[in-house]
């Protein structure tokens, strides 16, 4: 059962990222129906997150206990949790233009977990849950929509630079308005930068309950984190902080990605990185 | 053409000039004023033969529909009386089953100037109105219109033929709420008053933009134009204070040479939190081109905007090609249906038929001696046999004209349109 799920959910989310990618590139288009592929499309996406479901339902029946969150299941859970938020930022703002872009992102997150999630099916470690859940949920959803932040800001810098060379192509056609783009990027970063805090904390505080050895504030990740919600931070108001421009803050949010890929490919690489694994 | 298919050869004609035949000279002789309309329509409806009419008139347009005994009598009564003023080649009429798919045609917006607008379709409603209070619209009219109508939203709804604008002006205001969003927190500064700064600023204006200030080489026209939508007038030489403050320059002054130079934009644009929005639709260009090199800002020429403008022009036009199908489809619904209230008749007395024959038989072969179940038999014998022979003759109307057979009919009345065309 874990096995197809894990086989079958990349292929669904490849198949909603190529009908938000055939709609963004048929939108408005002549000679055709307006949004050929509008009824798949949304049907795609919803199939994508209710496997998803079922694929943690499954895993955490499976190893009788928390569904782990570390490792590459860790990647899967955020591909989840990046599609989720997504879907509920665009039903906000009632746009899909950034449809495409976003479910490449988790098509790729989730391609790679699904190729290197370890299958087994051992007993998870007993986690005291309601810290537990806190602090995984917090960081899980902040990375989430750190990587939303991100991308926005790198929407923000393509329409940007095709506006800027007086080319009004694509992008601006089918790209929600720069003044949105702007405003998600900042709102997630905000959303981000407080969730960051919350988990952070919130496992610091869960690790001193439990008195687990060997916990150190030297904990690579826990200063990762608090150096990306103070980052992140700066971008949510950025507004207010002269010079920083919403051009500036989107290339700050753009580099943010980086770090936070570049972080989570130490937490996969590195058994140390963090000291729950 | 099947005995169950009424004809509409014979009954159903259009007469009309549009921009397509005629200048504006003779469209706007042939123009029926809407205070006249009533009157137009009365003298319509007391023509001999004429049963139903209906006048189009816009600025593109008069077109008059008739339906009834029309032939070549009534035309040229119709010539007479709203036509006087074209020559022939500069009219067209249209017969039977190419008056429908015309009528279909304009309120699709093919035919109008500028294709795909919408504009057409409230102007169909009201005239349909007009007719109606005339008590020109009967059993063909009033269901054609309604369903031209419905042709025309259909189309704008399945095809891309009412996608992207086609004015520049129109064009200008989607860049601007590209960059901006909405315009509620935008400051907008529109050089020249004008027939396009005008046009500009009416658009900002319904979208709610911000503050609104005009600056123009007329003092008194930029004071007009302030009062009108509740802007502020400046003079030319506080365009650069005021650009201290603007979200977006418009400039539409034509023939006045660079009326807005780079030392009359602030320093550090590049530091604002939102790039400002310079547009130039002027000819010769009003704003200095070097400007369009500075940080923090995007700048866009008529020559820009045009491109967008000519792109959704060919889209418009390569949509066309996908409403063919939408429109054969519908004049085959509006002539099953026409066929269905003309069988309506025959299909009652074929059921009162059925009803007297059970109920003598009934009578002949059971006669006093009928029970309850008797009766139910013979309803039932009698409702199945009413539907089979119905069934046979709705697919019998249905398979009247085919679809093959409507497309080339529809492919005949493009040619004869572009033989008028070409003439």
């Amino acid at each position: 059962m874990i096995q197809a799920l894990v086989v079958l959910l990349p292929v669904v989310y490849a198949a909603a990222a190529a009908l938000a990618l055939i709609e963004f590139s048929t939108l408005g288009a002549g000679g055709g129906a307006r949004t050929p592929g509008l009824p798949w499309r949304v049907g795609a996406y919803a199939a994508a997150l209710a496997l998803h479901v079922a694929l943690f339902a499954a895993r955490a029946a499976s190893v009788t206990g928390t569904p782990s969150f570390e490792g590459w299941w860790a990647i899967s859970a955020l591909a989840f949790a990046v599609a989720t938020l997504h879907l509920v930022v665009a039903a906000r703002q009632g746009t899909s233009g950034t449809d495409p872009i976003v479910l490449t992102t988790v098509l790729v997150l989730q391609l790679a977990a699904s190729a290197f999630a370890p299958l087994d099916t051992s007993v998870a470690p007993d986690r005291p849950i309601p810290f537990y859940l806190l602090h995984v949920t917090s960081i899980l959803v902040a990375s989430a929509a750190l990587v939303l932040s991100g991308l926005h800001g790198c929407l923000y810098l393509m329409l940007f630079r095709q506006m800027r060379q007086r080319r009004l192509g694509n992008l601006f056609e089918r790209l929600p308005s720069l003044h949105l783009l702007a405003q998600l990027m900042r709102r997630t970063a905000l959303v981000a930068c407080l969730l960051l805090l919350l988990g952070s904390n919130g496992g610091i505080w869960w690790a001193h309950a439990a008195q687990i050895p060997g916990f150190t504030y030297g904990d690579p990740v826990v200063i990762l984190s608090l150096l990306l919600s103070v980052y992140f931070g700066a971008v949510a108001f950025s507004r207010r902080i002269p010079g920083l421009t919403a051009r500036r803050a989107s290339f700050a949010a753009a580099v943010g990605l980086l770090l936070l890929i570049a972080s989570l490919g130490l937490f996969l690489a590195e058994s140390n990185f963090h000291w729950t694994r | 053409m099947d005995a169950l298919t009424p004809s509409l050869a014979g009954e159903l004609m259009l007469v009309g000039v549009s921009h397509q035949s005629a200048p504006l000279d003779v469209r706007e002789r042939c123009a029926v004023q809407p205070d006249r309309l009533a009157g137009y329509l009365a003298a319509l409806r007391a023509l001999d033969g004429v049963e139903e009419c209906f006048v189009l008139s816009t600025c593109n347009r008069t077109e008059v529909l008739v339906a009834g005994r029309v032939d070549e009598r009534v035309e040229k009564l119709l010539l007479e009386l709203f036509f006087r003023a074209a020559s022939p080649p500069q009219l067209y009429t249209h017969r039977g089953l190419h008056a429908l798919i015309h009528m279909f045609r304009v309120a699709a917006g093919l035919d109008s100037l500028v294709l795909g607008e919408s504009q057409v379709l409230a102007q169909i409603k009201d005239a349909a109105a007009a007719a109606r209070a005339a008590e020109g619209l009967g059993r063909r009219l009033a269901p054609l219109l309604d369903q031209a109508l419905s042709v025309g939203r259909r189309v704008r709804n399945e095809t891309a033929i009412g996608l992207g604008t086609l004015s520049v002006a129109r064009v200008a205001i989607d860049v601007a709420a590209q960059v901006f969003g909405g315009f509620t927190d935008c400051r907008a500064l529109i050089v020249g008053a004008g027939e396009t700064g005008m046009l500009v600023a009416q658009h900002l204006f319904s979208a709610g933009v911000g503050s609104l200030v005009f600056a123009n080489r007329s003092q008194d026209r930029a004071a007009a134009a302030a009062e009108r939508f509740g802007a502020r007038a400046v003079e030319l030489s506080a365009i650069g204070q005021e650009l201290a403050r603007a979200d977006l320059l418009v400039a539409c002054v034509d023939g006045a040479g660079h009326l807005v130079r780079l030392e009359d934009f602030p320093k550090r644009l590049d530091s604002r939190d939102r790039p400002l929005l310079v547009i130039d639709l002027s000819v010769p260009r009003a704003i200095e081109a070097t400007v369009a090199g500075q940080a923090g800002l995007f700048y866009y020429d008529l020559d820009d905007l045009a491109r967008v403008v000519d792109r959704n022009r060919a889209d418009r036009e390569k949509a066309t090609e996908g409403t063919a199908e939408i429109l054969v489809a519908e004049v085959h619904k509006y002539l099953s249906l026409r066929s269905y209230a003309a069988a309506a008749p025959a299909i009652a007395e074929l059921r009162a038929r059925f009803d007297s024959l059970r109920e003598q038989t009934l009578d002949e072969v059971v006669g006093e001696r009928s029970t309850s179940d008797h009766v139910r038999l013979a309803h039932e014998l009698t409702r199945r046999l009413l539907d089979a022979a119905l069934a046979h003759t709705k697919d019998t109307i249905r398979r009247s004209r085919s679809a093959d057979e409507l497309d080339r009919e529809y492919q005949r009345y493009l040619e004869s349109r572009t033989q008028a065309e070409e003439r």
